[in-house]
């Protein structure tokens, strides 16, 4: 079966006439008619407010289809089409296993239809009245239903009519929404859409029509109430009767299997009746329900009540407190009561935080109770400036930016001459004033204060009438070893080693606490030592009972270092929601979501954060985040920057502001606006410059350098990371110094200042060598070889990379290895050994597609068509090189588009074919422009005056340019060019080109030298050495045998004829060989290049010309 | 029973070729095979797809790239449905199809064509920019894409969106949108279609990594002229990854991209009577020297 409201099955027995009164026979279609030459009809299945759905057969695809006819009275509306149509392109490109595909829409005629996926079985609304669901079939609805209806949401859809009827079940019991996108039909007439639906729609949607977020999440709270009781929650007669109980009413949720009662607060929380109080998306829910059923389906006897648990229970006691007590202590948050503890003012410090920590702990195990950390509150006092006590001021202040409704106040004071005595003050602010009340006042016993607290929790719950949490899912050690508290506050500051010390102390006399064992995991892990905290945790769970805090968390940490994310993710949420208030706990939860990258799960969880502290000095941060994350970008910055910004300078917390700052600068960087980008940055950097944030300044410099370096201005990259540079090393953070030397020779090597680069890597290298991390010390060493190269230094860039590459293969990291051979076949191509090249790159090329790395089978990909080229295989190697720059620019590789548009210019110039290379030049000029560095501008600048002929001595600065090899080509090209031109010209002295020719080393320039060789033998020619002449012959010989088969040899060819002709001996055979080649290379050549090409090479007179040549052989 | 090859190239719209039960068919680069597999990594004679026995085998002609089917090395294969041939680096989609579908498919596709060439298909309301929607609707509904623009300007600094469907705001976000701007720039510099596949994205191969790179799997640019000028781009593409586009489809992209030139030359005719008429009122109103005077009347 298929498809929406109308689409209950009809019997063939039953007449449709009779089913309903809005039958319009003018669009009905006959079963076996043929739609758009595809779609054979097959029969009638239900008619509605929208119009017919038919079974269909799709002879192209062989399938069943479903085929809904839009009414004429909605198909003639041009409007509402081409909303719905606008809607249904949307909805077309839902892709989810739990929403109905649509496919197609199309207009045949007069007949506007849509196709979708055929279902075979029937709508929920017959599955609940036939009332033959079990609790399981029940749960897979549910879920089913949430899934795909978050699918939606998350896609931006919203449905706007989901209930029983538009949901449809098939025979394997999997579940599909329909009918998304039909709502918008209904526009046009707004009380009839009303009419529609009452039952699902929210209140607000039915008073004003007003659709929001949870329109959505309402229904299908309304529709899981239905599935779970058996009825609706809230009828009546008339819509206004709905709506008033809908506004006024407290649905009963009596489920038919009391199984499901532990579902009751989540479906109330779905269909309350103001918006706000519903989860904030349908994501968010789903969540909920995972957790509920996560937990339900451990072995935990009791079932865990989450979120607004004893809500009611709270709100009757504080009404009778009106009567019985002088000042009722208010909740601001409607589940649960927070506090904080202040410290005693005893002259023992460490007693102080002890105890504090101490009766903490112990009101933490209270239900509904959420209790501030100490170590907050101790940040907050710092960060402030606060001392005890606090004046009335203060405690407002406090108060208020704790987000507590009571600090607890306990002191010692001392009462005669050796008893001392306890008290327990509760402050409170109720509107203006500010409540002290003493609960408790006691003899305080200072070798066994322990059980003092105890006392003070009891009176304390009965003041406020909470309870401990006698279902307990997870307990907490009864024992707790007071010593662990400081440990926990060392690790928060950063003093790894006192804690390490404290610990050991505790270790060696508890070996088998649990407890102590987790802190110890913690420590290990803060320190990243991974090994350690996994024995560590493993020690943890061996000694803690099950089912306790110690042994939860232990099995969610080692879950998660051992990547298993699953379990992992189910501990924490146990974790989670068993202190519902522990925002500690959450803000962790998150901080595993970020690892794992579940980015939304992250944003719903903190979300839950905020909600309950406002003011929590991390989440809003780490929202920003998530939400960056999943590129909301405005969203991070408005929403959550922003609070994570007035937050951080309400606490004035200026660590967070300057975080908070440069948040705002990565966001304005992704957005483009970067002025916006450079002024948040610098902002931020002032801030936690002032601050002595220097890890924080470090990272901002990192960040303002690379912008800079990105818009060119590499002065002020180079000042920011020499200032990072300054800062690593006063950190003695050897990690930071080495990435930032390597960023430094990145600068240079950008700059093509391959010099100042070498410096800067071979600082990197010995920094890494002493790290001991061979992965970082490869990459410097392949850094390193390839400045060597850069400088024509081809020995030492030898060394290096071999070592390179055996640090590669000794740690095994293939795309390392590649890189440093693909390096190496660089310098055998400049060498001249273009057979060990060819070799080389074609291995890396394998080895790259193996391993899926398109970018570094693109590099071997292009030098293998660059020998292609020097081969002359000109025109496949030109296509060839076009789709491989094609390629670059799907993959927005600028300086591959770059290096290969100068390729593709350069072989354009190479065949005398000028249009086609400058058309390759302007492609790229922007990007050369843009991103290019100084050896990309000179060659781009180079091919520019070649192409029009302009090459004079004047366009190259040669003293600059003759000290590193990128350069020194084009200055050796411009110099042969320039001979060439002369030669052309008709003149016949070219030794003042040569003469500066010869002083050039030419060791890595083979493919250039070889040209100077035929430079020089057309010299000699002319001069009629004939001596000298054949000894250059020879050493081209020899040089063409080590390159292989080289496009350019039959110059010399020609040569050895003229030499043969003056040996009076047969030139027949060389002439032969000339044609051939000729001949060989005019197949590898557009036709209408031909002329310009033989022209090109005909640059110096013979007395046979080329011409001539190629007739011969014909 | 008989087959559909369709051959994905790259950048450019994809060949279907039909192959019928009984015979042979010769793939290669050169002119005289009966499926020419115009690609540089496809050699002349690269392999043979023949019927014998009822079943479809695939032979490769001792080629220098030599064939894949489903991404494994081949030199001989029987091929079922829905196999991915790779020849040289071209990927081509098989598919078996009974003679019933075969037709049904040329059926089909005749419908579209007519629907698209029928210039009444689309009701012309007195309001271009309705029209331009319209158009662009059926664009998508028959080359069964997922999302459409059309972006009008004279230059691409001033090019920007007229109308677009089944986009969601945040789909303009440049991160997601970038590939679609790469080819938008292109088309309207070069004044050329541009078409792009991406067949990786095929479900076959959706293992591999690169589907995480792009999105999209298969678009098509077509540029808009006015008096031989580019003014605009009809811009389409389709997230599914099974979407190829047809050498028809980019048939009927053309024919609508027509109708499409003809309402923005009508758009852009009135916008130049707007502005005439804006100079004459102008005018009119300096001579008479009451501009704010009148405009002074028009507040009271």
């Amino acid at each position: 079966m298929s498809v929406s409201e109308e689409s209950k099955p009809i019997k063939p027995v039953a007449d449709p006439q009779q089913t309903t009164q809005l039958i319009l026979p003018t669009n009905s279609l006959t079963p076996g008619e043929c739609l758009v030459g595809r779609f054979i009809i097959k029969s009638l299945q239900g008619r509605g407010r929208y119009g017919c759905v038919y079974s269909a057969y799709d002879q192209q695809l062989d399938a069943v289809i479903a085929i809904k006819v839009l009414d004429p009275s909605l198909s003639q509306n041009e409007n509402t089409l081409a909303d719905f149509k606008n809607e249904l392109l949307l909805v077309r490109q839902l892709s989810h296993p739990n929403i109905i595909r649509v496919h197609e829409y199309y207009q045949h005629d007069d007949i506007h239809f849509l196709t979708m996926d055929w279902i075979e079985g029937c709508s929920l609304e017959e599955v609940i009245a036939s009332q033959s669901l079990s609790t399981e079939q029940i749960h897979d609805i549910i879920e089913q239903l949430l899934s795909g209806l978050a699918f939606a949401q998350q896609a931006g859809v919203t449905h706007k009519d989901i209930k029983p009827e538009n949901i449809m079940l098939d025979t394997s019991g999997r579940l599909y929404i329909a009918d998304f996108g039909l709502s918008v039909l209904n526009k046009e007439s707004a009380s009839a859409s009303v009419l529609g639906t009452p039952y699902y729609a929210p209140p607000e949607y039915l008073q004003v029509g007003k659709v929001n977020a949870s329109t959505d999440l309402y229904a299908a709270g309304i529709v899981i109430f239905q599935l779970c009781c058996q009825c609706l929650p809230f009828t009546g007669d008339s819509i206004d009767e709905i709506v008033q109980n809908k506004l006024l009413n407290k649905p009963n949720f009596t489920p038919i299997n009391t199984e499901l009662n532990f579902l009751k607060n989540w479906v109330l929380s779905l269909i309350s009746v103001h918006s706000a109080s519903r989860p904030i998306n349908i994501a968010q829910a789903q969540q909920q329900y995972i957790a509920l059923i996560s937990d339900k389906k451990t072995p935990v006897t009791t079932p865990i009540y989450y979120g607004i648990f004893g809500l009611l229970v709270v709100g009757v006691f504080v009404l009778l407190w009106l009567y019985s007590q002088p000042s009722p202590i208010k909740a601001n948050a409607k589940s649960h009561y927070a506090v904080a503890i202040l410290p005693t003012t005893s002259k023992d410090e460490e007693f102080d935080q002890t105890f504090a920590n101490y009766l903490n702990y112990q009101l933490s195990e209270i239900n509904n109770l959420r209790v501030v950390e100490q170590s907050r509150l101790s940040q907050l006092f710092k960060q402030l400036g606060i001392k005890l006590p606090l004046d009335d001021s203060k405690i407002e202040l406090v108060t208020d930016l704790l987000q507590v409704d009571v600090l607890i106040s306990p002191q010692t004071i001392i009462a005669g001459a050796t008893a001392k005595e306890i008290t327990f003050e509760l402050v409170f602010v109720d509107g203006f004033k500010i409540h002290r009340e003493t609960l408790l006042r006691k003899a305080f016993d200072e070798k066994n204060w322990q059980i003092t607290t105890t006392d003070f929790v009891d009176k304390f719950k009965k003041r406020l009438d909470i309870e401990a949490n006698t279902k307990k899912v997870l307990s907490l050690e009864t024992n707790p070893l007071i010593d662990l508290f400081a440990i926990k506050a060392f690790i928060a500051q950063g003093q790894f080693k006192t804690a390490q010390q404290a610990l050991n102390t505790i270790l060696s006399k508890n070996p088998e606490s649990g407890q102590t064992w987790l802190q110890q995991g913690e420590l290990n892990l803060a320190q990243n030592l991974i090994l350690e905290a996994e024995q560590a945790y493993s020690k943890a769970l061996e000694f803690s009972t099950a089912n306790s805090y110690t042994a939860k968390l232990a099995s969610a940490r080692l879950n998660d270092l051992a990547g298993k994310v699953e379990q992992a993710q189910a501990d924490y949420l146990t974790l989670v929601n068993a202190f519902p208030f522990n925002t500690e706990l959450k803000v962790m939860l998150a901080e595993f979501y970020f690892l794992i990258e579940q980015h939304q799960k992250m944003e719903a969880l903190l979300q839950d954060v905020v909600n309950i502290d406002a003011n929590h000095p991390k989440a809003w941060f780490m929202l920003g985040k998530a939400a960056f994350l999943q590129g909301n970008f405005e969203k991070a910055l408005d929403e959550y920057f922003v609070k994570a910004l007035v937050t951080a300078k309400k606490l004035k917390n200026k660590y967070k502001e300057g975080e908070a700052l440069n948040a705002f600068g990565v966001v304005y960087e992704q957005l483009g606006e970067t002025k916006l980008a450079f002024d948040y940055y610098q902002e931020a950097l002032a801030i936690r410059k002032v601050n002595g944030d220097l890890a924080g300044a470090g990272t901002t410099m990192t960040n303002l350098a690379a912008m800079h370096i990105n818009i060119g201005e590499y002065q002020q990259a180079e000042q920011y990371l020499k200032e990072s540079l300054e800062i690593y090393q006063q950190l003695n953070d050897q990690k930071g110094l080495a990435n930032t030397y390597n960023e430094l020779g990145n600068l240079a090597e950008e700059q093509a200042l391959y010099q100042i680069a070498l410096e800067n890597y071979r600082h990197a290298l010995n920094i890494r060598i002493d790290l001991g991390n061979l992965m970082l010390q490869a990459e410097s060493m392949n850094n390193i070889g390839y400045t060597y190269f850069m400088l024509l230094d081809p020995e030492n860039a030898l060394v290096y990379w071999r070592q390179s590459e055996q640090l590669y293969q000794q740690i095994q990291f293939p795309i390392g290895i590649i890189h440093v051979r693909q390096n190496l076949a660089q310098l055998e191509l400049a060498k001249g050994n273009w057979r060990n090249a060819y070799h080389l790159f074609n291995n890396t090329l394998a080895d790259a597609n193996e391993l899926n790395s398109t970018e570094e089978s693109l590099v071997s990909h292009s030098y293998l068509t660059k020998l292609a080229f020097l081969q002359g295989n000109f025109q496949s190697s030109i296509t060839e090189l076009k789709a491989l720059y094609a390629e670059a620019e799907k993959l927005q590789d600028v300086r591959a588009i770059a290096q290969l548009g100068l390729w593709l210019a350069d072989w354009s110039l190479q065949l005398g074919d000028e249009i086609v290379a400058e058309k390759h030049l302007d492609q790229i000029s922007k990007i050369v422009s843009t991103y290019g560095n100084k050896e990309y501008k000179a060659a781009y600048l180079f091919l520019r005056n070649q192409s029009k002929n302009r090459i004079t001595n004047s366009t190259l600065n040669i003293k600059a340019v003759v000290t590193d090899h990128a350069h020194q080509v084009i200055y050796i090209r411009q110099l042969i060019q320039q001979a060439r031109d002369e030669l052309r010209s008709g003149k016949k002295d070219i030794s003042r080109y040569l003469a500066r020719l010869e002083k050039i080393d030419f060791g890595l320039y083979q493919y250039e030298y070889i040209e100077y060789l035929e430079l020089v033998a057309v010299q000699q020619f002319y001069l009629k050495d004939w001596q000298g002449l054949t000894g250059t012959l020879r050493e081209s010989d020899l040089l063409l045998r080590k390159m292989g088969d080289y496009w350019r040899s039959f110059q010399f060819d020609r040569l050895r004829a003229q030499l043969a002709i003056i040996d009076q001996q047969d030139a027949k055979k060389y002439h032969d060989k000339v044609s051939k080649k000729l001949k060989s290379l005019a197949e590898n050549l557009p036709k209408e290049l031909l002329s310009r090409f033989i022209d090109q090479q005909n640059y110096f007179q013979l007395n046979d010309s080329l011409q001539e040549l190629r007739r011969y052989d014909q | 029973m008989p087959a559909r090859i369709t051959v994905c190239y790259p950048n450019q719209p994809a060949v279907e070729s039909f192959l019928y039960e009984g015979s042979g068919y010769r793939l290669g680069r050169a002119i005289d095979n009966d499926l020419l597999l115009d690609h540089p990594t496809v050699s002349r004679q690269h392999a043979q797809v023949a019927h014998t026995n009822q079943i479809w085998q695939l032979k490769d002609q001792r080629s220098r790239n030599g064939t894949k089917v489903n991404g494994i090395a081949i030199t001989q294969s029987t091929l079922k449905t829905d196999a991915l041939i790779s020849v040289g680096e071209l990927d081509c989609l098989f598919e078996t199809k009974s003679s019933e579908q075969l037709d049904a498919i040329i059926t089909h596709n005749q419908w579209r064509l007519s629907s698209s060439q029928s210039p009444v298909s689309i009701p012309l309301t007195e309001h271009l920019k309705q029209n331009l929607s319209a158009q662009l609707q059926n664009i998508i509904m028959l080359t069964g894409t997922q999302r459409g623009i059309i972006l009008l300007g004279d230059s691409l600094q001033t090019l920007s969106v007229s109308i677009a469907h089944g986009m969601q705001p945040t789909d303009f976000k440049l991160a997601k949108f970038e590939g679609s701007v790469g080819a938008i720039t292109r088309c309207f510099e070069s004044g050329q279609a541009v078409i792009a596949m991406d067949v990786t994205r095929h479900e076959l191969l959706s293992a591999r990594k690169s589907i995480e790179l792009k999105k999209i799997s298969a678009l098509a640019c077509i540029p808009l002229f006015y008096e031989d000028k580019v003014v605009g781009v009809v811009y389409t593409d389709s997230k599914l990854s099974d979407k190829v586009l047809t050498e028809l489809d980019i048939e009927i992209l053309s024919t609508m991209s027509q109708q499409i030139q003809a309402s923005v030359q009508a758009i852009l005719l009135q916008q130049s009577i707007d502005s005439l008429q804006l100079i004459l009122d102008d005018n009119s109103i300096r001579t008479s020297g009451k501009k704010d005077n009148s405009l002074l009347n028009l507040c009271h």
